[in-house]
C-alpha cells in the first residue's frame, strides 16, 4: 500500500507479514536489506482494527467489558481490571477490600501467563523449543484456574463496574497454593536452560538495545522501559487496587536489550508469585462488589423476592450506570506497560468518548530504530521480546 | 489549588485558558497557537519535566464551535505527576505537531488524524495508520455512521494504477 523508496542501489526489499510465523499477529514489516543487514524498515499496522473505541460509544459502561477481553487476548483479565478501575475512578467509588484482593490475585496470575507466553514464544523464534513446553504447561494450569473462577478461558469478562462478577468458590485458596508450588519449578527449569546459555546470550545480548532517554521519549512503559534501568512501575509509584499492601521488588535491567527484557520478565514472574502469596494469606472476607443499587446488580434472591430488587435490576439492565459529566484518565500496569483508558462522559449511560492507550502502540513505533543495523534473525528476536499483541495494537 | 497547577499558572499566565481540578488527572486548556510553546516548556523546564507523552485523544463535539477537543495525556516519571493538556480546534484547523518535542508523538498524531480527521501541521509523515489508505471518512467523528456502509471494493487488476496493491 505504501511506497517504499530505496535509498541505495544494491539494497533489497523484503516483506515480512502481515501473516508470518514470527510476527505473532497480523502486522506488516517491510525491510530494506543490504545483504542480510537491515538498513531501513517500514511498519504497517491496522490489520486487526475492529473499531473498539467506536463500539464503546454505543454500549453501557458494563457492556464494554467483554470488548476489553479482545484487546490484549494474552492477558484479558488485566484489561478487564484496568477498564473497571477507570470507570470506578470516574464514578468515584472504591471496591471493597475482598474484591480488590481477588483482582490483585487474578491480575498477577494473568501477568505470569502473559510473561510465560512472551518469553516462551520469543525463545521459540530464536530456536529453543523446549522452554515453550515447560512454560505452556504452567500457562495451562493458570488457565484452568481462570476457567474455574470466571467460567471462560480467554474471554473472561472478570470484572464488573464496582467489583467482580461473582465471588470465588471455597477451594480457591487451595488451588492458588498448589499453583504457587508448581509455577516456580518451571521458571527455575527455564532459568537453568536459558539464562547462562551461550547460544541464547549470543543471540540476545546487545540486540535491540535502546537507551533510557529514547525509551522515555517514545513513551515506553512496562518491562521494556524497566530493562533500560528505570524502576518505573505504577503498582509502586501510583498504587491502585490495594497494591500498597504488598511487599515486592521492581526488577530493572541495564542495557535495555533483548536479554535484559528476558531477565526482567523472569524476575517479575517471581515477584508476582510473592504478591499472590501475600494476597491469598491475607484475603479478607466480606462482599466483593460495592453495594450500591445504581452501580451493581442486586443479589438474585432480592430480584426474585422483593419489589425493590426487581426494580433495581430492571433499571440497571435497561438504563445502565450513569456517570456525571466529566472525564477521567486512569492507567494501570499491565504485562506490557501502561494500559490507560481516557473516558469522556456527558452524563448519559454511554461513554461519550473512550480512548484506549495500549502499551504496545508506543513501543512498536520504535521498532525500526531498534532493528536498524541488525540481521533479519535479530529482528525476529527483538519483535518477540517486545511482546507486541496485535489485538491491542490495532484495537 | 494544587502545587503543579499553581506553578503552571505562574509560568504561563494568560496562556492558560482554563483549568479543571475536579477530575483526575488535572487538566489545563491552552489555545492552539500556544500549544507548541507550552508543551516544549512542560517537557524541558526543571519544574515540570513531563518526559512522556502517553496518548493523544480527539473528542468530537459535533454541534459545538470549535468542534474538536484534543487531549494530550502527559506523565512525568521524575516528579511522578500526570497532566492533561487540552486544546480546542475547529474542523478545518490543524494542531501543531509535537514530534519535535517527544518523538513518540508520531504515531499518536497519525492516529488522531486517522480517527478524528484533525490535521497535524508539521508532521513528518501524516497518513492513516489503523484504517486502510483508501478509506473514506474518519470513524471516530460523531457524524460517521455506526453501521450501514460497505468498504470500497478492492480491485486487483494490475492495469488499474490507483487501486493496485503493491507487494
Amino acid at each position: 500500500m505504501f511506497t517504499f523508496e530505496k535509498k541505495k542501489k544494491d539494497t533489497m526489499i523484503l516483506n515480512m507479514g502481515p501473516s508470518h510465523n514470527a510476527t505473532h499477529g497480523t502486522l506488516r514489516i517491510v525491510l530494506e536489506l543490504d545483504g542480510e543487514r537491515i538498513v531501513n524498515s517500514n511498519l504497517e499496522i491496522g490489520y486487526l482494527h475492529r473499531g473498539i473505541e467506536k463500539m464503546a460509544e454505543q454500549r453501557t459502561y458494563n457492556g464494554f467489558i467483554p470488548l476489553t477481553d479482545r484487546m490484549n487476548y494474552v492477558s484479558p483479565i488485566m484489561n478487564n481490571i484496568s477498564y473497571a478501575l477507570a470507570v470506578e475512578k470516574l464514578l468515584d467509588i472504591d471496591v471493597p477490600k475482598r474484591g480488590q484482593y481477588l483482582r490483585v490475585i487474578m491480575n498477577e496470575f494473568t501477568r505470569i501467563a502473559d510473561h510465560l507466553v512472551a518469553i516462551g514464544t520469543n525463545v521459540v523464534d530464536i530456536g529453543a523449543l523446549t522452554n515453550y513446553f515447560y512454560f505452556f504447561k504452567e500457562r495451562e494450569r493458570i488457565y484452568d484456574l481462570i476457567e474455574k473462577v470466571v467460567g471462560a478461558r480467554l474471554t473472561t469478562t472478570f470484572t464488573r463496574v464496582g467489583g467482580i462478577a461473582r465471588d470465588v468458590s471455597d477451594d480457591f485458596g487451595s488451588d492458588v497454593r498448589s499453583l504457587l508450588k508448581e509455577i516456580p519449578k518451571s521458571i527455575n527449569d527455564v532459568d537453568k536452560l536459558l539464562t547462562k546459555n551461550r547460544i541464547f546470550m549470543d543471540r540476545t545480548i546487545n540486540v535491540g538495545a535502546i537507551t533510557q532517554d529514547r525509551a522515555l521519549e517514545y513513551g515506553f512503559t512496562g518491562p521494556v522501559l524497566r530493562a533500560t534501568g528505570l524502576a518505573w512501575d505504577l503498582r509502586k509509584k501510583q498504587p491502585y487496587s490495594s497494591y500498597e499492601d504488598f511487599q515486592f521488588d521492581v526488577p530493572i535491567g541495564e542495557n535495555g536489550d533483548t536479554y535484559d527484557r528476558y531477565l526482567v520478565r523472569m524476575e517479575e514472574m517471581r515477584q508476582s508469585l510473592r504478591i499472590i502469596e501475600q494476597a491469598i494469606d491475607n484475603l479478607p472476607g466480606g462482599p466483593v462488589s460495592v453495594e450500591d443499587p445504581h452501580i451493581t446488580l442486586p443479589p438474585k434472591e432480592d430480584v426474585y423476592n422483593t419489589m425493590e430488587g426487581l426494580i433495581h435490576h430492571f433499571m440497571l439492565i435497561m438504563y445502565g450506570i450513569k456517570a456525571k459529566p466529566g472525564y477521567v484518565y486512569f492507567g494501570t500496569e499491565v504485562a506490557n506497560g501502561e494500559l490507560g483508558f481516557y473516558i469522556v462522559s456527558d452524563g448519559e449511560q454511554y461513554p461519550y468518548r473512550l480512548k484506549v492507550r495500549p502499551p504496545c502502540f508506543a513501543i512498536f513505533q520504535a521498532f525500526p530504530e531498534m532493528i536498524k543495523g541488525h540481521l533479519i534473525s535479530d529482528a525476529v528476536a527483538i519483535l518477540g521480546s517486545l511482546n507486541i499483541v496485535a489485538g491491542e495494537l490495532d484495537r | 489549588m494544587s502545587e503543579l497547577i499553581e506553578s503552571i499558572k505562574n509560568r504561563f499566565g494568560e496562556k492558560i485558558v482554563s483549568v479543571r481540578e475536579d477530575f483526575r488527572p488535572r487538566s489545563i486548556k491552552v489555545a492552539v497557537d500556544d500549544l507548541l510553546e507550552v508543551m516544549t516548556a512542560l517537557k524541558n523546564e526543571e519544574v515540570f519535566q513531563f518526559n512522556q507523552i502517553l496518548d493523544i485523544a480527539g473528542v468530537d463535539f459535533l454541534n459545538q464551535k470549535p468542534r474538536f477537543l484534543v487531549a494530550y495525556i502527559l506523565l512525568s516519571t521524575i516528579t511522578n505527576k500526570r497532566l492533561i493538556v487540552e486544546t480546542d480546534v475547529d474542523e478545518f484547523e490543524s494542531v501543531p505537531s509535537l514530534t519535535g518535542v517527544w518523538c513518540g508523538a508520531d504515531w499518536f498524531e497519525r492516529e488522531l488524524y486517522d480517527m478524528s480527521g484533525i490535521k497535524v501541521k508539521g508532521h513528518p509523515d501524516l497518513k492513516r495508520i489503523l484504517m486502510s489508505e483508501d478509506f473514506e471518512g474518519h470513524p471516530l467523528r460523531k457524524d460517521f455512521p455506526v453501521r450501514g456502509t460497505t468498504p470500497p471494493e478492492q480491485r486487483y487488476a494490475p492495469w488499474d494504477k490507483r487501486r493496485t496493491r503493491e507487494y
